[in-house]
């Protein structure tokens, strides 16, 4: 046979073989399609939250050499910028304040605004934008993206209406500037003085651009001895990165989750497709007796799997789109909290690219082990229908045996004896042993059932036991989607709680008093110190405590630095525990010392840092040495939290306002009255003053991290019940091709009933085992992945197991096999006893 | 008349494209008595076996066994006097292969109600009659073909059933095996005075019933 007809010939009889067992082909697509759609779902999540936490690169509109940036979000005293001049007196400087806004109106699209001073036109690189700046010829020009702006039907002499921390200000453009911007093109140039003056932001700067006719290395070294230590140097594309690296904890949390979750729909798509070759062994054998070669076998197998793997694409691709798109919102609160502008519309090429490759890959896999095991199968044994059976006692039972064993050991050692944030090397032993025990499975539960004294024990028994190549792959399946579910939901469901009882911990008054909507407030939008006292003489209210926030950059990461007010009075408005150190009162008065400072746990685990420690702390005129009194239990932030005293925050940010105000209220006294009466009060001095009560103000603050945990519970369960749907289709697969041993049971004076009772011992025994193994692993799974979040991001909560979808997952497991049988329908099979009997 | 087919006909299709497997046949078997059905391929053997034996309906006519009428049978009831009164014999693959030779050898007892244990230790005995002992343990796939089939008899012939149903019992096995299979076959089948009905190509096996019925066409020529 030549090598084209050859392969023509099996690749058509594989495919009449498909149609002729439908289960099988449907089988093969859904779970193609199902574990393509889950592998993009994640994909879409993951590259949204990517594209809204990715800083603006301001390249594309400077050409400096350098940029000096504050490493304290106060900014840069402009005395800063008089030291530089001096240390580099033939370099251009230029001070630029960053605003981060929104547009007025309906869509509220999230802008940043430059404040540029000197000359606007160091600011952009090209020759022809500068000649278009001559051109127009305005002292205080504003400029926009015209891709941007024309999207927006902004023209130049447009007005611009923007938020401030005083309300709307009107800009008029002066000119559209073509090319790239950052941010997506929502970003601002307008002069110094115009953003100084509405941000309220005079005699500080941001950023420093600096651009010398010398070696940039010698001028790097004098803007760096000059700036000191409230400012790095950096070049422009790496302006932001301290705050995108701030989201690295969430960022390295996603990056997890899609890994285990990509992971395991790999495993079931391999085992997948694997069975469906596996079905056409004895088929191919069989060819290989008409001289069909290797070759001609894997060519011919890759032209029909390949055909799946298309369908699957097609179906699953866009499915996994719609399943991203439609858990990817909490990417847009993730927007919010930036206030940078979000990527128009959900990611498809690149999730698509990257879920099709993988599919690709396991595709090859599959194709590869399934060639090697037909090669392996001896011909005769596929025509004469004799082959070895295994036993208990075989080697590869008994070397499957051995790794179980070894397995279970090494993934108990790393889970008993390690720190508890080492145990993620238990995750390579757990996977192991559930490969293992697996393998080891069908000929127990064999076993077990055939102890059961009726026939359709016996029958059902020594089916699970002998084909012990396809139980143990189903068991495979099941176990790894039910272990990997119960994985990520017990890691996500633990992240979750853990930042809730952390919100729970500073959210404590009954009212909370903010310019603007959590998410929606701007970096200035904070309340004047007198608020406190206006608040305090509002009827109802008992007391008024303050919270405000800066950051600060640490570890080349902006780090949030927190304060209670007022002073001595912290601990009546938090309930602030601590891991090492002072807790409640006594960690306030421990802060009031000098120079003291309380670190979150998860930062104090991501950074190594003790009791005892000293910070080195950015502020607005030079770098503090701060001792670490306490390790705070929190993980609000994803990026850790410093903790001052409200005097300390003040001398460091010499900022006195507050973010927000906290109202106590007086016995008796109706929050919603209250409320009332403070917006009354205060909504002419701030238009977008926002009131929450306590238990809208913990919603707000577990919304991004709630939601974002919450997408992978739901992916952990879509995972588990496309496992107990491929395992279902899988196992009614099975039933199809076992026609001919069903009727020659029935042949033997075997009732349907009997039948029945086999296979729905066959079903249960399958569930059943598949969630004995997969609980324990599933468990450890819990605390390994804890441990791999908290070595990347330094949450490590306390482990809450998903106890409901442990529970649930038996009853499910069992009734979807159940169910299996009834798709199967060996009722409508099994009579035609004579057809069957007659396939010989 | 243990076991009486009258007018069996079995038509498969419909409207113009009918196809007539059998045709108005006549048979009867009586206790202990051998019915050998012989006739070249398509001549409607098989399915006059498989009517007699309850494993199809006719199209019309009747097949009645020990008085019953297999046809108006329910599901369960088939199969329950299947596992009691009847033993079936193929070509070949007659054992389900997911039970060893033993099991296979006492389904029909377990089926019928005798407990696990009683079943095995009567396959025991019976494997041992032909000769399986020491394969009892094996499953199909392990052994041969004449061993297969013997195994097949034993199974047939367990349960002491009324008649026994041999669809070319020695097609797939050597002349020397089919010899064995046959003379287990006559010799279970006297001492349990056990019917038997054997669809045959084989002369040398038509020549040991005492009843020949020849076939042609779906139709009885003699």
């Amino acid at each position: 046979m030549s090598l084209f007809a050859g392969t023509r010939l099996v690749a058509r009889s594989l495919l009449r073989s498909f149609c002729s067992h439908r289960f099988r082909a449907v089988a093969a697509i859904f779970a193609g399609a199902m574990c393509i759609a889950l592998t993009t779902g994640v994909r879409v999540v993951a590259v949204s939250v990517e594209r809204a936490i990715a800083g603006p690169n301001l390249s594309s509109v400077t050409d400096a050499e350098w940029v000096v940036t504050s490493r304290s979000a106060s900014g840069m005293e402009i005395d800063t910028l008089r030291r530089m001049q001096a240390a580099a007196p033939d370099a251009s400087l230029a001070p630029v304040l960053l605003a981060n806004t929104h547009l007025a109106g309906p869509g509220h699209e999230p802008i940043v605004v430059a404040g540029v001073s000197g000359e606007t036109w160091f600011f952009l690189p090209l020759q022809q934008r500068i000649a278009l700046m001559k051109a127009a010829g305005a002292a205080n020009p504003v400029l926009v993206s015209r891709s941007w702006a024309e999207a927006r039907g902004i023209e130049a002499g447009s007005k611009l209406a923007v938020e401030t921390p005083h309300g709307r200000a009107s800009w008029r453009v002066t000119r559209l500037v073509p090319g790239p911007f950052p941010n997506r093109g929502a970003f601002v140039i307008a002069p110094f003085s115009l953003v100084a003056g509405t941000f309220e932001r005079r005699e500080v700067a941001d950023l420093i651009l600096a651009l010398g006719s010398g070696r940039p290395g010698r001028l790097r070294s004098a803007l760096e001895r000059s700036a000191g230590p409230t400012a790095a140097v950096v070049p422009p594309d790496e302006v932001l990165r301290s705050y995108s690296n701030s989201f690295a904890p969430t960022r390295n949390l996603l990056d997890i989750f899609v890994a285990i979750a990509v992971f395991a729909a790999g495993g079931i798509l391999f085992f997948s497709w694997r069975l469906t070759l596996e079905d056409a062994r004895e088929s191919l054998a069989r060819l290989r007796l008409c001289g069909a070669r290797t070759a001609q076998i894997a060519l011919a197998s890759a032209l029909v799997l390949g055909g799946v793997f298309v369908l699957s694409a097609l179906i699953g691709g866009p499915l996994g789109i719609l399943l991203g798109h439609s858990l990817a919102n909490f990417s847009r609160t993730l927007v919010a909290l930036t206030q940078l502008a979000a990527a128009p519309g959900t990611p498809i090429a690149e999730p698509l690219a990257g879920a099709v490759g993988v599919s690709a890959l396991i595709f090859l896999a599959a194709l590869a082990v399934s060639v090697v095991s037909i090669r392996r199968m001896p011909v005769i044994e596929a025509v004469a229908g004799r082959r070895a059976v295994a036993g208990a006692g075989s080697p590869r039972s008994r070397l499957a045996g051995a790794v179980a064993a070894l397995a279970l050991v090494l993934a108990v050692a790393a889970l008993v004896l390690l720190p508890e944030e080492q145990r993620q090397v238990a995750l390579l032993p757990l996977l192991v042993l559930l490969g293992a025990v697996s393998l080891l499975a069908p000929l127990l539960v064999g076993a077990l059932i055939r102890r059961r004294p009726a026939f359709a024990s016996l029958a059902a028994g020594r089916e699970v036991a002998l084909n012990a190549r396809r139980t143990a792959t189903l068991l495979a399946v099941f176990g790894l989607a039910i272990s990997m579910a119960i994985g990520l939901e017990g890691a996500a469901g633990s992240i979750k709680s853990g930042i809730s009882r952390s919100v729970e911990a500073w959210t404590r008054g009954d009212l909370f008093v903010q310019t603007a909507e959590s998410g929606a407030n701007l970096q200035e939008d904070k309340l004047a110190p007198a608020v406190v006292g206006d608040l305090g003489r509002v009827r109802g209210v008992e007391s008024v405590g303050t919270f405000t926030y800066s950051t600060v950059e640490l570890h080349d990461t902006r780090v949030p630095l927190w304060t209670w007010g007022p002073r001595g009075e912290g601990d009546r408005y938090t309930d602030l525990r601590s891991t090492e150190g002072p807790s409640g009162a006594a960690l306030w008065r421990a802060l009031e010392g000098a120079g003291t400072i309380a670190v979150a746990s998860n930062y104090a685990r991501r950074f190594e840092t003790r009791v005892g420690d000293r910070l080195a702390v950015p502020a607005l005129d030079g770098e503090r040495s701060l001792r670490v009194v306490a390790i705070v239990d929190n993980l609000s932030s994803p990026a850790g939290m410093l903790l001052v005293a409200p005097g300390l925050y003040r001398s460091l940010t010499g900022d006195e306002r507050h973010y927000q105000a906290i109202v106590e209220l007086a016995p008796g006294a109706s929050a919603a009255a209250v409320a009332a009466r403070i917006r009354e009060l205060l909504g002419s001095r701030y238009p977008r003053l926002t009131v929450y009560d306590r238990g809208e103000i913990r919603h707000r603050f577990d919304d991004v991290a709630g939601k974002l945990v919450q997408a992978f519970v739901v992916f952990g369960q879509i995972m588990f019940l496309l496992a107990l749907l491929v395992g279902g289709v899988t196992l009614a697969t099975s039933l199809s091709l076992r026609q001919r041993s069903l009727a020659l049971t029935r042949l033997v004076g075997a009732p349907v009933s009997v039948l029945w009772g086999q296979l729905l011992r066959e079903a249960v025994a399958l569930g059943l085992a598949a969630w004995l193994i997969a609980v324990p692993v599933g468990v450890g799974c819990v605390y390994a992945l804890l441990a791999a979040i908290a070595a990347q991001s330094g949450l490590l909560p306390a482990v809450e197991m998903p106890v409901a979808l442990i529970v649930a997952s038996l009853p499910l497991a069992i009734l979807l096999s159940v169910l299996a049988l009834l798709l199967a329908s060996p009722r409508r099979r099994v009579p035609v006893m004579v057809a069957a009997l007659a396939e010989e | 008349m243990l076991l009486e087919g009258v007018g069996l006909t079995k038509r498969y299709g419909s409207n113009g494209n009918v196809t007539v497997a059998l045709e108005d046949c006549d048979v009867g078997v009586e206790r202990g008595e051998t019915l050998v059905v012989v006739g070249p391929s398509g001549s409607g053997k098989s399915t006059l076996l498989h009517l007699l034996a309850g494993l199809d309906r006719p199209t019309s006519g009747s097949a009645h066994l020990a008085g019953r009428d297999l046809g108006a049978m329910s599901d369960a009831e088939a199969a329950r006097f299947r596992a009691e009164h009847l033993g079936f014999v193929l070509q070949r693959a007659n054992l389900v292969p997911s039970l060893t030779v033993r099991e296979n050898v006492a389904a029909p007892l377990m089926l019928s109600g005798l407990g696990r244990r009683k079943a095995l230790r009567r396959a025991d005995a019976m494997l041992a009659r032909v000769g399986l002992g020491p394969r009892a343990g094996a499953f199909p796939a392990q052994v041969s073909g004449g061993e297969a089939q013997r195994a097949a008899v034993a199974r047939a012939c367990v349960a002491e059933p009324l008649v026994v149903f041999a669809d070319e019992p020695t097609g797939a096995v050597d002349r020397a095996s089919g010899e064995v299979v046959m003379g287990l076959f006559a010799e279970l089948a006297r001492e349990g005075g056990t019917s038997a009905v054997i669809v045959t190509h084989d002369p040398g096996i038509a020549d040991r019933g005492d009843t020949v019925v020849r076939m042609l066409d779906g139709r009885r020529v003699g």
